[in-house]
């Protein structure tokens, strides 16, 4: 891939973009690990050296191009090793070396956090799945919520109610046990639309609004070359909100009627996967865009100028395959970009930046982390 | 007393420094408009940080235009300084002259400017840089023969400056600037907004360039371009260092003059800086070390520029420069003091006094980065390795105090080994840290 402006040189899918590797090292921030053609690893390094468009190494020759923090060691092992090449697969690699507190302890705590976070909204999601399938069945369940959910007789109950909502569709209840917790797994990031709390990616809907209004309204306001690209920025936040917003429109609609989810599995399952999947992939690595910019609101312009940047060049654009909607203005301010090199301003003060930098991508690590 | 009405903007729910940007470009705006309000004027010296920051549209108007070759030179405190900059009140005072003091044609000339202003959008620059460059040079000539005539005269220095004598100096600077404010104006343009990281190759011959071109054989025209590009960038002593290698096309001795006026402002700012650095003591070492790796940085710089010029202001440098040594001396022992302190924690610690120590020992390598400039190279680098040696201490009894861990201090021990690969790797020994890490990893994860 030479370049990943323009909509000709955008990748075709989610897994040719790839997902998102929580690096530390300024060089390797938001890079992308993703497979080959030969199903190896290989890395995505957003604008290396100041080139245009990705640099392109493999996952065995990363060291080779650049120092990694020790951090960065781990984490490229633990990807090689489990091999993972989904925002989901990618994220359990990141907590699992997170919280050994290589990256700092702010984001080994963020990290623990994060993973008992994650058990605790898996049984809930667990349990609210149940719940609706049982009351979508018209399967009396009040009992469930006078029991704790760890006793022996909770589950005994749960058994039994499953095994009758189970008659009513047609489904073995070791089947249906099954089908809720992977869908439970599937919807941990996404939760329900009926949850008492927004789950991580849900949540991260409503930045998405200030990001494309802050940065718009610094776009109007900059005077450098690079407004037009913030401009972008925010284009691309809103374009990829609609889209979201489509996608979760369509995952609670069908999560709506549970119990066809359940009963047609092969065919109902696999849409909803599908919908969560993408979800996933769409809204992989803006939490981390969003951070670095709320990182820099009340910082000196030149460092809001580096942060705009160092974002333009990491921004999740959405894959050509993957649209079904086509926007006529964003396409427009693609065109007029297209081919245009962001000017990284000239920096006599050397010696400055890799302290610095490292710092600020732990802690937008660690916010990303908790949030 | 109780304060005017638009004083409370600042006691409201969210006060005028809390809002957000857009709504203070806005109110920035309204404000404008009534410039003239006394209580208004307090208000813009109250938000002036918070102008100087966002930075809005201002709305032009002739005195706006008049300012502009010496806008980034202004400041609040009067006189008396030998800096380069112009007190906010001078300019005031030579605008007011300015106005009172054009004779018919001129006084003509501006009312059809302002209608022209008026007509003009806010963000129009080429169209109010044609009415500026038009404003400029009678302006200079003006305030130039006044200047000139109010040391002798107390009547035009009544009229000038009031009771203010030492803003005189003030005026004549702005008459060094004005007289060159289409090339200012020029290069202004051209360069990258303020404040100014540093320029490329381009940039510099366009300065060098209009600088040689633009001086006219007189050091005061060299200069005041030269100043007005000094003070917008990042690291001025650095820019002068640069710009002084080109050929600006004045003799040695001139050359040497101008610059030696040129350091007299980076100096003045440099001892502020040397000032407030050396004034801190609390715990925040990032802030600190960026400001003495800058201070360092910029002195070194000055330490060139200035190599030849007068006793004074050499002697204002070597004061400087020990200045800028206690600082650092201070901040590295301090920095030092919290490390050690910082390495018996084990990573069960509260995170606040992990994350304090980790602060400590990164600003410790970046003093590392300047040490050498300022005298400190063997001490901190003594100090890293000694902090390197008590870490590899502690692992090694840390792996050996494992095989025989019950299950719950086995977790504990774990922990504590990653924080001594990080604490590691901070201190400068990446590699050591990582064969630790490998280590640890083959029983932990």
């Amino acid at each position: 891939m030479s370049g990943l402006s323009g909509g000709a040189l955008l990748p075709a899918t989610f897994e040719e973009r790839g997902a998102i590797v929580a690096f530390t090292t300024p060089a390797l921030s938001l890079a992308r690990v993703r497979r080959d053609a030969r199903q190896r690893l290989i890395l995505m390094m957003p604008n290396f050296g100041g080139t245009e468009g990705a640099f392109i190494v493999p996952w065995n020759g990363v060291a080779e191009v650049t120092t990694m923090s020790v951090h960065d060691r781990a984490l490229h092992e633990a990807i090689e090793t489990t091999e993972s090449v989904t925002p989901d697969q990618v994220r359990g690699c990141t907590l699992r070396i997170g919280q050994s507190g290589l990256a700092g302890p702010v984001v080994a705590e963020a990290s623990r956090l994060a993973l008992d976070s994650d058990r605790r909204k898996q049984i809930e999601l667990h349990f609210l799945l149940v719940v609706a399938l049982l009351n979508s069945l018209n399967v009396p369940s009040e009992e469930l919520l006078t029991l704790k959910a760890n006793q022996e007789a909770w589950r005994l109950k749960v058994k039994a109610l499953l095994t009758q909502a189970g008659q009513r569709i047609g489904v073995e209840i070791n089947d249906l046990q099954t089908r809720i917790a992977a869908l439970a797994r599937v919807l941990l990031p996404l939760g329900l639309s009926s949850g008492r709390q927004d789950d991580r990616l849900r949540g991260l809907l409503h930045g998405f609004a200030d990001f494309r209004d802050t940065i718009t309204e610094w776009s109007a306001s900059e005077k450098s070359d690079l407004a037009p690209f913030a401009r972008f920025a925010g284009m691309v936040a809103d374009d990829t909100l609609k889209s979201a917003d489509g996608l979760f429109g369509q995952l609670d609609a069908a999560m709506r009627d549970l119990a066809s989810v359940v009963r047609d599995w092969n065919v109902q399952a696999k849409a909803v996967v599908g919908l969560a999947g993408k979800l996933c992939w769409l809204l992989d690595g803006w939490d981390f865009i969003f951070v670095f910019w709320d990182q820099v609101q009340n910082d000196p312009i030149e460092i809001q100028r580096e942060a705009v940047g160092r974002i333009i060049r990491v921004l999740p654009l959405i894959p050509r395959n993957e649209i079904d909607r086509s926007s006529d203005a964003l396409e427009q301010q693609q065109l007029l970009l297209q081919g245009r090199q962001i000017q990284s301003n000239q920096d006599w003060r050397r010696g400055r930046s890799d302290f610095d930098l490292v710092t600020r991508i732990e802690a937008a690590k660690a916010r990303v982390l908790e949030s | 007393m109780t304060a005017p009405p638009s004083l409370n903007l600042f006691d409201l729910e969210y006060p005028l420094d809390q809002i957000s940007e857009a709504k203070f470009r806005e109110i920035a705006l309204l404000l404008e408009e009534a410039r003239d309000q006394p209580e208004v004027q307090t208000i813009m010296e109250q938000i002036r940080p918070q102008l100087k920051r966002v930075r809005p549209m201002r709305k032009p108007n002739l005195q706006r235009l008049f300012y502009l070759p010496f806008e980034d030179l202004l400041r609040a405190e009067p006189g008396g300084m030998d800096d380069g900059r112009i007190p906010r009140r001078a300019a005031q005072r030579a605008w007011e002259f300015v106005r009172t003091k054009n004779d018919a044609s001129e006084s003509r000339i501006y009312k059809v400017m302002e209608t022209r202003l008026r007509a003009l959008g806010a963000g129009d620059a080429p169209g109010q840089s044609v009415l500026a460059r038009r404003m400029w040079p009678p302006a200079a000539i003006l305030l130039d023969e006044a200047a000139s005539n109010a040391v002798t005269n107390k009547a035009i220095r009544h009229e000038l400056v009031g009771v203010d004598i030492e803003l005189i100096e003030g005026v004549r600077q702005m008459v060094r600037l004005l007289s060159v404010g289409e090339e200012i104006q020029r290069l202004k343009q051209s360069l990258p907004p303020m404040p100014i990281r540093g320029l490329d190759i381009s940039q510099m011959a366009l300065i060098r360039q209009t600088v040689a071109n633009g001086h006219d054989g007189k050091p005061d025209r060299a200069y005041a371009m030269l100043l007005a590009i000094t003070v917008r960038m990042s690291a001025p002593a650095e820019f002068l260092r640069r710009i002084m290698q080109l050929n600006l096309d004045l003799p040695t001795p001139i050359k040497v003059t101008v610059f030696s006026r040129l350091g007299r402002t980076v100096l003045t700012a440099m001892d502020g800086q040397a000032r407030a650095l050396a004034a801190q003591t609390d715990q925040a070492f990032p802030a600190r070390t960026d400001q003495a790796q800058r201070l360092v940085a910029e002195l070194t710089a000055a330490d060139q520029v200035l190599r030849d010029c007068d006793p004074t202001t050499r002697q204002q440098l070597i004061d400087l420069r020990s200045a800028a040594e206690r600082a650092c001396t201070a901040l590295v022992e301090e920095a030092s003091e919290r490390v050690h302190s910082g390495l018996a924690l084990g990573a069960a610690a509260p995170v606040a006094d992990l994350v304090a120590s980790e602060t400590a020992l990164t600003a410790l390598r970046k003093c590392q980065t300047f040490a050498r400039q300022v005298e400190l190279e063997s001490v901190v680098n003594q100090i890293l390795s000694t902090i390197i040696r008590e870490l590899k201490i502690k692992t090694i009894r840390l792996f050996e105090a494992l095989p025989d861990a019950k299950p719950a201090e086995r977790t504990s021990l774990e922990r504590d080994l990653f924080r001594c690969v990080r604490m590691l790797e901070l201190s400068g020994d990446p590699e050591e840290a990582d064969r630790i890490r490998i280590e640890a990893m083959k029983i932990a994860l």
